[in-house]
């Protein structure tokens, strides 16, 4: 078998948190992960929230520095941000003072690709995500569903090797929900990128992936792994989808549960 | 947030806004909207002051007062005074906007900046800038540049302030957002942090005007520099012109006015306003 895209080895995060007037204390967020992407796979990571899920996206994305362990990607260890990912975020983060074009353009200027190629890039990439009469309109003028279908073709029009999504599709509404999952498969089927993404919806999870790997609650560890072997195009209301969304809610009840116990024992 | 639906933006999107011009009868509505008011204020006034309830020479009527502003103007006197005024304050305020911009953004980037520059601008801000006008003029004279400097120091410090607060509170995902399409260092500097703390920075720009504005007033009455508006107002005291210093009055009310809603507002709607950033009412 191939070299998997993304090797995620023993990494951890500790945050130092201020809590003011001089007092610090520590959290473990992420503890020991270990998780491998091959090349062209759509891998989701879920958990109870608060698990650090997200934080463990921010590392891979190198907005966030890691404590220990190591993240390579395509042979080539990440210790910060790059044009080599893609990265969607949970509140969008569209730039208000640009246009939807000004916006994707952004990374096209950073990685040097020539001005004479923004206009077929930005059509080709809008067009994926079906907001082409939308090229000069303000962020502020959009849905939120929108936003995010910008979001998304901002972070792919610089062709990262990687997408990552953090919740991308947590701050909206379950029919725009549902429509941008389908639209992510198609673009997912049409460009073939890799894809790594964060969510806290189990019924999601199995839509979107080929893998979905199961954290713990805080400090995040690989609690499971399940491989989605369903055919697609996926019906939501199939027999086997709704078996796997059973067993995955089972598996972070579970997670729940543990933590419940573990509150109530050190209750007086 | 308004949340649009998808229906109203398509409709609306169909035809890209390209910077299409303001129909006139939008300036016509605008001018209406704030002179009407105005002129009731100006009509109770004609009323109140022909009753003579106070004594004319105290409470001219407005008449009056414009023949004198005419008069004043045709002579050219008020066209000399509102020029020194308004070279004063743009020339301080151009000042303050190069330093407190400057400063502000250095203490919103640098943590080293900001622990030192943070107690002097508080103990600063709390002094009343025409207070230390008497210190300057030690230092100048009665100058042109003991008013200047007033006023810069007073409005450098509500930019700084504003810019530094404006910085500081940029969204944490827009400079993730730039960062992760990489923009480091300078470029994520001017590609992110100003544009996105524009808002607080024009607010800076806008109090600094109006602070300077003020003092501006009181430093060329203290000065007796010989022109400018305060001035003018302060010397017809001494003889009892009183269509003079209301004249006065209400130019410095007129140009205040226009500098805030014309010049200051003008840059809000071009840039903030446009893109979103300040809620709608």
């Amino acid at each position: 078998m191939a070299r998997p895209k993304l090797i995620v080895r023993d990494l951890s995060k500790v945050f130092t948190i201020d809590e003011g007037f001089g007092k610090f204390s520590s959290i473990t967020a992420i503890d020991n992960v270990g998780l491998e992407v091959n090349e062209g796979e759509l891998v989701t990571l879920i958990g109870p929230s608060g698990c650090g899920k997200s934080t463990l996206l921010m590392i891979l994305a190198g907005l966030y520095d890691k404590t220990s362990g190591e993240v390579v990607l395509d042979g080539t260890p990440i210790n910060g941000p790059g044009l080599d990912r893609g990265v969607v975020f949970q509140e969008f983060a569209l730039f208000p003072w640009l246009t939807v074009r000004n916006n994707i353009c952004f990374g096209l200027k950073n990685k040097g690709i020539p001005a004479g190629e923004h206009d077929r890039i930005v059509r080709h990439y809008l067009k994926m995500v079906k907001l082409e009469e939308f090229e000069k309109i303000y962020p502020h003028r959009l849905s939120g569903g929108m936003k995010q279908r910008v979001g998304i073709a901002r972070a792919l029009a610089y062709s990262p090797e990687l997408l990552l999504m953090d919740e991308p599709f947590g701050a909206l509404d379950a029919q725009t929900r549902t429509s941008l999952q389908q639209m992510l498969v198609d673009i997912w089927a049409q460009t073939k990128k890799t894809i790594l993404f964060v969510t806290h919806s189990v019924r999601e999870a199995v839509f979107l992936s080929d893998r979905i790997v199961v954290l713990s609650r805080r400090p995040s560890k690989v609690r499971a792994i399940i491989e989605v072997k369903l055919p697609r195009p996926r019906s939501r209301l199939s027999e086997p989808f709704l078996r796997y969304e059973e067993e995955l809610e089972e598996l972070i009840a579970r997670e729940l549960a543990e933590e419940g116990a573990e509150r109530g024992a050190h209750a007086p | 947030m308004a949340r649009a639906t998808e229906a109203t933006i398509s409709r609306e999107g169909g035809e890209p806004q390209a910077r299409s011009r303001a129909a006139p009868s939008y300036y016509l509505s605008a001018f209406l909207d704030n002179f009407i008011p105005l002129a009731f204020v100006l009509i109770l006034w004609e009323v109140v002051a022909r009753l003579e309830i106070i004594h004319p020479a105290l409470f001219p009527t407005i008449t009056e007062i414009f023949a004198k502003m005419w008069e004043l103007t045709l002579e050219g006197i008020f066209l000399r005074d509102v020029l020194h005024s308004l070279a004063r304050l743009l020339s301080s305020v151009f000042f303050a906007m190069i330093v407190g911009t400057a400063c502000g953004l250095l203490m919103g980037t640098s943590r080293w900046a900001e622990k030192i520059i943070i107690p002097p601008l508080n103990f600063f801000l709390a002094i009343p800038g025409i207070a230390i006008f008497p210190i300057v003029i030690l230092w100048f004279g009665l100058t042109e540049k003991a008013i200047v400097f007033t006023l810069a120091f007073e409005a450098s410090l509500s930019i700084m302030l504003n810019t530094w607060g404006g910085v500081k509170s940029v969204d944490a995902s827009l400079i993730n957002a730039g960062r992760a399409l990489g923009a480091d260092g300078y470029r994520l500097f001017y590609k992110v942090l100003i544009p996105a703390a524009l808002p607080a920075i024009i607010t800076g720009y806008r109090q600094g005007f109006s602070r300077a504005w003020r003092i501006l007033v009181a430093g060329e009455m203290l000065a007796s520099i010989g022109t400018g508006i305060g001035f003018r107002i302060f010397e017809a005291r001494a003889f009892l012109a009183s269509d003079v210093m209301y004249a006065g009055v209400i130019v410095i009310g007129v140009l205040g006015f226009l500098l805030e809603r014309v010049a200051l507002r003008s840059l809000e709607i071009f840039t903030v306003q446009r893109w979103g950033m300040l809620r709608e009412l």
